[in-house]
């Protein structure tokens, strides 16, 4: 009898301490943002921006397309809102899968300007939860006009380790001319807040440029992509001449890595200042979970 | 005993069947430079490079790989075919609305030579016979699915131009030999490599047609 006893309880107490064994805590889920300078031209209304996540799970409620009621952006008390077109689940090579969610800003406008230095992407679920994720820098810019006067031939970039992070370290454009007059190139710039072409430091070239040449070698002096020296440029170009220029980049945010940006060109015909727009062009294409961004990221767990 | 040479013969019979190899795209690229010089593509050895690697790979074994990595995870560049070319050959500009899709994330593609085989799983590829894990190999692949990304972008075209989107890439290349044995004997011999495209950069270029 005892030892009927002493094998039931002995029984019990396994199965007990089995259980509790196999099952495991169930790992909370986390979303994994990686920020980026978003700077983009708005081109049509078939074009979406992409914001790329990480998620441990991928059957999430958080992470399915019909469980999000809302999606907006937000900078301290500014907020537009914007329309999902589709959530992509990736599988990868680690734990965590690919979220890429095609978005557009859900207004048009023919002259404005989105400026946001810190965005935060805010998704409301049908649930009434509220996550904030912080993405980046977003630029984001209407404008129907553009000017004709001012055109490029070639447009490349030059690339390099900036902050341990390989990234556009300056932009090679052939500029052309197109109007009869004389103008003055007064600015080259970057649609962002924090990084932008440093005017100092455009020269003319005349010569292809390698495009993996570090910067201070080409420049023959050194060169810091962190001092913020932009200055306006005094850049003379008479009728119909076409200049090859090669202009370094400064980053002057937290995030010293760009990939797709739109340049913007301010010069003087006569006595009227003018821009001629450039739209947002991928120079380069990797992903921003790559091990190097591994101190860029920043992980939310959703309880 | 018997049955033991009989399943001897049939492994020895599969090891002769013909390999149909399909290797990475990047084999047909344009260009590849290494960062540093002396590196090779596997396709660039010599008869005296597999003969001298093949004596580095060691002693038989009963069964499994012997493998030998000669160039591990060397930076490389490469020049792809033009991506999107558009001739204007009106008498007046236009505004082009330019669309091409790129795949935005690291691929990785393999080659071989002699009798190591690729093996294609749905999307996905590689080395026959469990190769790629027991190379000495940790190329930071953090995701292996590609995910495709559209790009918009308006350009002014003069007449009488050609405008093309030309792509560069940068690649980390492993390449190396190794020997496949079952019960001791020599089942597969061949170089391998693998190339993984870990950034791709594009520029514009406008000629005079």
């Amino acid at each position: 009898m005892n030892i009927k006893y002493l094998l039931l309880v002995l029984s019990v107490l396994l199965i007990f301490f089995g259980t509790v064994f196999l099952i495991k805590d169930k790992e909370p889920l986390t979303l994994t943002t990686s920020p980026y300078i978003y700077s983009y031209k708005y081109t049509t209304e078939t074009e979406y921006f992409h914001v790329k996540l990480l998620s441990n799970d991928r059957d999430s409620y958080y992470v399915l397309q019909e469980s999000i009621d809302k999606l907006q952006l937000t900078y301290n008390e500014e907020t537009i809102p914007l329309l999902l077109k589709e959530i992509k689940v990736y599988e990868t090579e680690t734990d965590q899968f690919l979220i890429d969610l095609s978005l557009q800003v859900a207004f048009h406008s023919n002259d404005y300007y989105i400026d946001y230095p810190q965005a935060y992407l805010e998704i409301t679920y049908t649930n009434n939860k509220e996550v904030s994720l912080y993405i980046g820098e977003f630029n984001f810019l209407f404008k129907s006009e553009n000017t004709s006067d001012l055109d490029f031939m070639n447009l490349s970039a030059t690339y390099q380790e900036v902050d341990g992070i390989n990234t556009v370290s300056g932009i090679v454009i052939d500029l052309v001319n197109k109007s009869g007059n004389n103008i003055i190139i007064k600015d080259i710039d970057i649609l962002s807040s924090s990084t932008h072409i440093n005017n100092d430091y455009i020269i003319e070239v005349f010569d292809p440029v390698d495009s993996f040449i570090d910067m201070a070698t080409f420049l023959d002096q050194d060169y810091s992509f962190f001092d913020y020296e932009k200055e306006p440029l005094d850049l003379f170009m008479q009728a119909y001449e076409q200049k090859k220029l090669i202009a370094p980049l400064i980053y002057n945010g937290d995030i010293s890595f760009i990939h797709r940006f739109v340049l913007i060109i301010t010069y003087i015909d006569g006595t009227e200042e003018k821009t001629y727009i450039i739209d947002d062009f991928p120079y380069m294409n990797t992903s921003i979970f790559n091990p190097e961004y591994i101190d860029n990221l920043v992980i939310y767990e959703i309880n | 005993m018997k049955k033991l040479f009989i399943i001897s013969l049939i492994f020895f019979g599969f090891s002769l069947h013909n390999v149909i190899v399909h290797a990475g795209d990047y084999t047909t690229y344009q260009e590849i430079k290494f960062k540093h010089n002396g590196a090779k593509l596997l396709s660039q050895y010599a008869t005296s490079d597999y003969k001298d690697l093949y004596s580095r790979l060691g002693k038989r074994r009963f069964w499994g790989w012997r493998t030998f990595v000669w160039f591990k995870e060397e930076p490389a560049y490469y020049t792809r075919d033009t991506l999107y070319v558009i001739i204007n050959k009106g008498t007046t500009p236009i505004n082009e609305e330019i669309t091409f899709t790129r795949e935005s994330i690291i691929t990785k593609q393999y080659d071989v030579s002699g009798s190591i085989g690729i093996e294609v799983d749905g999307k996905k590829s590689g080395f026959k016979l469990g190769l790629e894990g027991k190379i000495d190999f940790s190329a930071s692949v953090s995701e292996k699915i590609t995910v495709e990304e559209k790009y918009e972008i308006e350009i002014d075209v003069d007449p009488n131009t050609k405008l093309e989107i030309k792509i560069m890439g940068e690649a980390k290349v492993t390449n190396g030999v190794a020997k496949f044995y079952r019960f001791w004997v020599q089942a597969k011999k061949g170089g391998f490599e693998i190339f993984v495209v870990t950034t791709e950069y594009y520029s514009i270029v406008k000629v005079p047609v």
